[in-house]
């Protein structure tokens, strides 16, 4: 990685890396940054989306250490499980009052602070960067990947979709999470240009396309219902080339939408972080389903279903959690596998995603994804997190509106009782907080 | 201006001025910023023309009042 990098710089140094750094520029600063560091196998960033918090990644990788990125939305409590690994971190000028304010004890790197000097480390790691899961069960498991990983992964990808020096890529990912990874070193392996999307211009990123005439969009489908809901999805994106779309499931009707705006090829991705960023394709046409399908697994990497679960391998599968001893492998013919938890079937479109399987309950002899009755209530106008109450034995629906499913799920599937909330709580990760309800039920 | 104050008031997470961008900020997430933009679509009976809005300024309450009162 690190000569690749080098590599890149060097061919590279007069194009730019954002609208106006270029990467000869940006190599001075990722040099100064990584000969202030302190000799840890792990150092933690916090900042947004900016060319010192891009430099401040760069320049632990180079130092053959492993970074862990920090959101300017963390908490003081999930900063300190950080801590927990390294005692110092990177503040960029744009985290430093966010920082003051949380009051935490650690080492700081402040980057309008740096010396001119060189430095030498004896320690190294094999991991690039360490993010953590969103923990909706118990507390968040630290994730390392490895070198070979993430180059397992850029080299498939930039092949795959033959990203090049003249690509200007979209930066929509938050820096915790893992997607952002492929726009950062995606965009420097090939000297390609970065166009960071700060939160306030996600909702409305059209001018901002038009603008800096973007040729890569990726970002998480959500991202199309506030453009939808906020019309803007009739303009016209003509310098997109390719479109990805990750994280969550992107809906058809939306895939559409955007293909009539930007006339691009449109992917939609899949990948849990443990498998890094994403493993699996599908190049968007309508299938009739309401849902785009995943794909096919990348020609890389291997694959499994057993019992409906996807089980992963190959060289982009991480070594295993460093903070639990819970392993999620199991051995089949010699080989290792990562149980992914995501329940699929095998279509001719090659997978589909049905559900999580926590989330998949055995009622009565039948098999009920609680994740369906949640997608109903919501065409339904509600919206709503369903519980199984394994004591009761029964389906408790927490809703944010009155409803009657009766005319729309299978007698099996309906929820024994409703129960009426202001408002769901959320996680970490802004998603329906499922085992906090679950406690509110056990409590009651 | 303080209908407006009223509506955002019900969903922050965090204290805000009229100035403060409520989503770079967090005050509000992304799901309440589109809930609150419906609902003041509806109390003040007018329809915002997103082409041509500035993202910097529909995000603070005193941008927002600003622009139903041109609307």
């Amino acid at each position: 990685m690190l000569n690749r990098i080098k590599e890149s710089f060097k061919k590279y140094k007069d194009n730019y890396i954002l609208p106006d750094i270029t990467y000869e520029k940006f190599e001075k600063l990722v040099d100064k940054i990584s000969n202030n560091l302190v000799d840890e196998k792990f150092i933690a960033v916090i900042g947004e989306k900016s060319f010192e918090l891009y430099a401040s990644l760069i320049a632990i990788t180079i130092k053959q250490k492993t970074f862990i990125p920090i959101s300017m939305s963390f908490n003081k409590e999930r900063i300190e499980e950080i801590l927990k690994f390294t005692n110092t971190i990177i503040v960029t000028n744009e985290a430093k009052d966010y920082i003051k304010k949380l009051n935490i004890k650690a080492n700081f790197i402040f980057l309008d602070q740096l010396k001119d000097t060189k430095k030498e480390y004896k320690i190294k790691s094999d991991y690039i960067y360490m993010l953590f899961t969103s923990g909706s069960t118990g507390k968040p498991k630290a994730i390392p990947i490895s070198q070979t990983n993430l180059l397992s992964y850029l080299d498939f990808v930039i092949d795959k979709f033959k990203i090049n020096e003249n690509d200007i890529i979209s930066q929509t990912f938050d820096i915790s999470f893992d997607l952002s990874m492929h726009d950062i070193f995606v965009a420097i392996l090939t000297g390609a240009k970065l166009i960071p999307i700060q939160k306030t211009y996600l909702f409305m990123p059209n001018k901002i396309i038009k603008k800096e005439k973007i040729t890569i969009w990726f970002s998480v489908p959500s991202v199309l219902v506030y453009m939808d809901k906020l019309k803007l999805l009739n303009d016209n994106f003509n310098s997109i080339r390719l479109s990805l779309f990750c994280g969550e499931a992107l809906p058809t009707y939306l895939a559409k939408k955007w293909q009539k705006a930007t006339n691009s090829k449109i992917y939609n991705l899949y990948g849990p972080t443990e498998a890094t960023i994403a493993i699996s394709y599908f190049k968007f046409v309508d299938t009739n389903t309401k849902i785009v399908p995943i794909g096919k697994i990348f020609d890389t990497q291997e694959y499994l279903i057993k019992d409906d679960e996807l089980y992963l391998s190959g060289s982009q599968i991480f070594d295993g959690y460093l903070n639990t001893k819970f392993s999620p492998f199991e051995i089949i013919n010699n080989k290792k596998y990562y149980k992914t938890g995501d329940l699929v079937k095998q279509t001719k479109y090659g997978l589909e995603y049905i559900a999580r399987k926590d989330n998949q309950i055995k009622l009565n002899g039948y098999r009920i994804e609680l994740e369906e009755i949640e997608a109903v209530a919501r065409e339904n106008g509600a919206n709503s997190v369903a519980v199984f109450d394994d004591r009761k034995n029964e389906i408790v629906l927490f809703s944010e509106k009155k409803i009657d499913l009766t005319k729309h799920l299978p007698s099996y599937m309906l929820p024994k009782r409703v129960i009426i909330v202001d408002k769901l709580p959320l996680n970490t990760n802004m998603k329906f907080d499922r085992k906090k309800l679950k406690e509110l039920l056990w409590k009651k | 201006m303080e209908k407006i104050i009223e509506i955002i008031q019900k969903r922050a997470k965090s204290e805000f001025d009229i100035d403060t961008n409520l989503i770079q900020e967090g005050v509000i997430d992304s799901i309440d910023f589109m809930n609150i933009i419906s609902e003041i679509e509806e109390k003040f009976n007018v329809e915002i023309d997103f082409l041509e809005i500035d993202p910097q300024k529909i995000t603070t309450i005193n941008g927002l009042w600003e622009i139903i009162n041109v609307e």
